[in-house]
């Protein structure tokens, strides 16, 4: 057994140590043999060559050896080839006492971290016999560390820990977020960071959620360090840290997130803002431009009336091609105010027995059913929530054109319902003329109209102001048709349900 | 014909927009109610007619009023208003006549006591047919009240 050199005055310095140390300790060797034995520390000694020359029951245990078995054994062959180099630093250093954390190989080929406290062991003359290692297993504690520091790491999100209103700790996102440094923000108040004006309402969100009065997050503005505003979404969590109470915060940056939808109340507002000026117009420009019209057309038909065949023939003609023309525009702003109307005028959506609407424009439509000698036939109908009123405009329309534009036959029209996955699909088919289906989308536009005026009267509204009623309603209508063959307008109405109230 | 109160009817039209003006005059020219017809032009004239001030102090008390709602200066629903709270004109019977389709116009109008309210229509047909009706309606159906 060679003796390491060690320094005299080195040596001179641990045999007083040891004395001290000896005297403190019991003097009976069962004791101490006890003491080594129950401890939950992992004990070893080391020849100066680094064998095992002795393990504790510990030692055997936690690494998974049976007793014995690692006497003789290089204790290096069991320490993770990139921590030999630190442990043999360690083991060469001179100073007696050196700590150092490293990993030892379990008997089942994984890995313990252990904390070493390695002292050197001398013979009663003062040369070196060994080296007693105590080493402490803190597997469980590194690994706790390790995924706290991997989540901390790694997070997408802020966190920060604060108490007595001082920052204690924070991520390194919440450094990114902040433009601050770990540095910078430990020991201030995490809300100096918050807009002046936003501050009192942070308070008195955070104190409400860390007495779980609140659960929401919060939303409000900083300032980051390079003095641009950002949005923050905060949660805070009430936590135990370092024996007292202290604040976790989860900071999430929904800047992005705010600007878009921000941007998209603007485009609503303003798109709400246009429909609904738009229906105002409308109705406000029908409205105001009938008071005129009706001192036209009462004057030129008083004009009729009175001197009809008093005057000569082209007066006449004259008189009534005014009269034409006054009764077609009050006909047509009529129709625009009815179109308007259903935008600026609708009644709060309310459940309707469809059955009802459909008797009711039976009703209204008698005379014209029993004049074409029409047939109506009326599925099952639902109760859904609508505008009663509108709803009853929606199938006089399509009932009456279903009447006006018949075919060589009696019409025969049918009205049915059935509830689909977006709601109630009605359909309103007839056996009438039917449409080219390069118009199915025009018939739904305002003052469109495929026919000439003397075929068949009207201005082209009615169709404008079933899509009309339709939208307002949340559904949409279309019609499937070709010439010749009927027609069946089809439209679905969600339940229940509406985008406008 | 005459009313049953056998005399002309005094209608009183308070109307702003002379065009209305004249047609219901000529509406009345055709009914076949012999009547004289007074016009005024706004509500603070037609208080005045209707209290016999000013230069109406001579005025004939209206068998029916003919009231329009949008007026210059004191509008019809203040006409009515203070009409029906005043006890020599309340029993006057107040014929509403108005281009304003608005429901809340229609409730209001009733809720202050109006006795009738009209549309008017925008077909002449239609308009003299309904002024002839007011006509026969109220003066010569209708017993009015004797003063």
């Amino acid at each position: 057994m060679s003796a390491e050199a060690v320094p005299p005055w080195d040596r001179a310095h641990q045999l007083e140590r040891l004395r001290v140390v000896e005297a403190s300790l019991p003097a009976d060797p069962d004791e101490l043999r006890t003491i080594v034995d129950t401890s939950d520390d992992l004990i070893c000694v080391t020849e100066i060559d680094g064998r095992f020359r002795w393990v504790n029951r510990a030692f055997q245990r936690r690494l998974g050896y049976t007793p014995g078995s690692l006497v003789g054994v290089q204790s290096f062959s069991l320490i993770h080839p990139d921590d030999v180099g630190a442990v043999l630093e360690a083991a060469r250093s001179p100073a007696n006492a050196i700590t150092v954390a490293f990993r030892f190989r379990h008997a089942d080929g994984s890995w313990v971290h252990v904390e070493m406290n390695r002292r050197i062991a001398y013979d009663d003359v003062g040369n070196r016999t060994g080296t007693v290692i105590v080493s402490r297993d803190v597997t469980a504690r590194r690994l706790a560390e390790d995924r706290f520091r991997l989540l901390s790491e790694h997070s997408p999100i802020g966190i920060y820990i604060a108490q007595d209103r001082e920052i204690r700790y924070v991520n390194p996102r919440f450094e990114q977020l902040t433009g601050f440094s770990a540095e910078e923000l430990i020991g201030s108040d995490p809300l100096q960071l918050v807009l002046p004006e936003d501050r009192q309402m942070v308070h008195d969100c955070a104190v409400a959620m860390l007495k779980g009065e609140r659960q929401a997050e919060y939303e409000y503005r900083i300032l980051n360090r390079a003095g641009e505003i950002r949005w923050i979404m905060e949660s805070l969590v009430s936590i135990e840290y370092e024996g007292r109470r202290a604040a976790l915060g989860n900071y999430i940056d929904v800047t992005e997130r705010k600007a878009q939808d921000e941007e998209l109340q603007r485009t609503i507002k303003e798109l709400a803002r246009s429909n609904e000026e738009l229906g105002q117009f409308a109705y406000v420009a029908s409205h105001d431009l009938q008071e005129p019209l009706r001192m036209v057309a009462s004057f030129t038909q008083l004009l009729g009336r009175r001197y009809k065949g008093k005057l000569d023939e082209d007066a006449d003609e004259f008189i009534r091609y005014a009269v034409q023309g006054v009764n077609r525009m009050q006909q047509l702003i009529n129709d625009l105010l009815d179109y308007s109307r259903v935008g600026t005028r609708g009644n709060p959506m309310m459940p309707v027995d469809c059955d009802k609407v459909i008797a009711r424009v039976l009703d209204s439509l008698t005379t014209r059913i029993d004049e074409n000698d029409a047939t109506v036939t009326i599925g099952p109908m639902p109760t859904i929530v609508a505008d009663a009123m509108q709803l009853e405009q929606l199938f006089q329309n399509l009932i009456g054109n279903a009447l006006k534009y018949r075919g060589e036959a009696a019409p025969a029209v049918s009205v049915t319902a059935a509830e689909e996955r977006d709601g109630w699909h009605f359909q309103v088919k007839d056996n009438g003329i039917g449409i080219d289906p390069a118009y199915a989308e025009r018939i739904f536009i305002i003052f469109q109209r495929l026919h000439g005026k003397e075929e068949y009267e009207g201005t082209g509204i009615g169709l404008a102001i079933c899509k009309k009623i339709v939208d307002r309603h949340g559904g949409r209508i279309w019609v499937e048709s070709s010439p010749g063959q009927g027609s069946t307008f089809h439209f679905i109405l969600p339940n229940g349900g509406t985008n406008q109230s | 014909m005459s009313t049953n109160m056998g005399r002309a009817a005094e209608v009183l039209l308070v109307e702003d927009s002379p065009g209305d003006v004249r047609l219901t005059r000529e509406a009345l020219k055709e009914g076949k109610v012999r009547n004289n017809l007074s016009v005024v032009s706004d509500g603070v004239e037609a208080m005045e007619f209707l209290r016999r001030e000013g230069k109406y102090a001579d005025a004939p008390r209206p068998d029916i009023v003919l009231l329009d709602l949008n007026m210059p200066r004191k509008d019809g629903r203040e006409v009515l208003a203070e009409m029906k709270s005043d006890e020599n004109l309340k029993r006057i019977p107040v014929v509403i006549l108005t281009t304003s389709e608005a429901e809340q116009d229609i409730l209001r109008t009733y809720d202050l006591h109006a006795n009738c309210y009209l549309t008017k229509p925008v077909d002449l047909e239609q308009f003299i047919s309904i002024v002839k009706s007011v006509e026969d309606f109220w003066l010569t159906i209708v017993q009015l009240p004797s003063y």
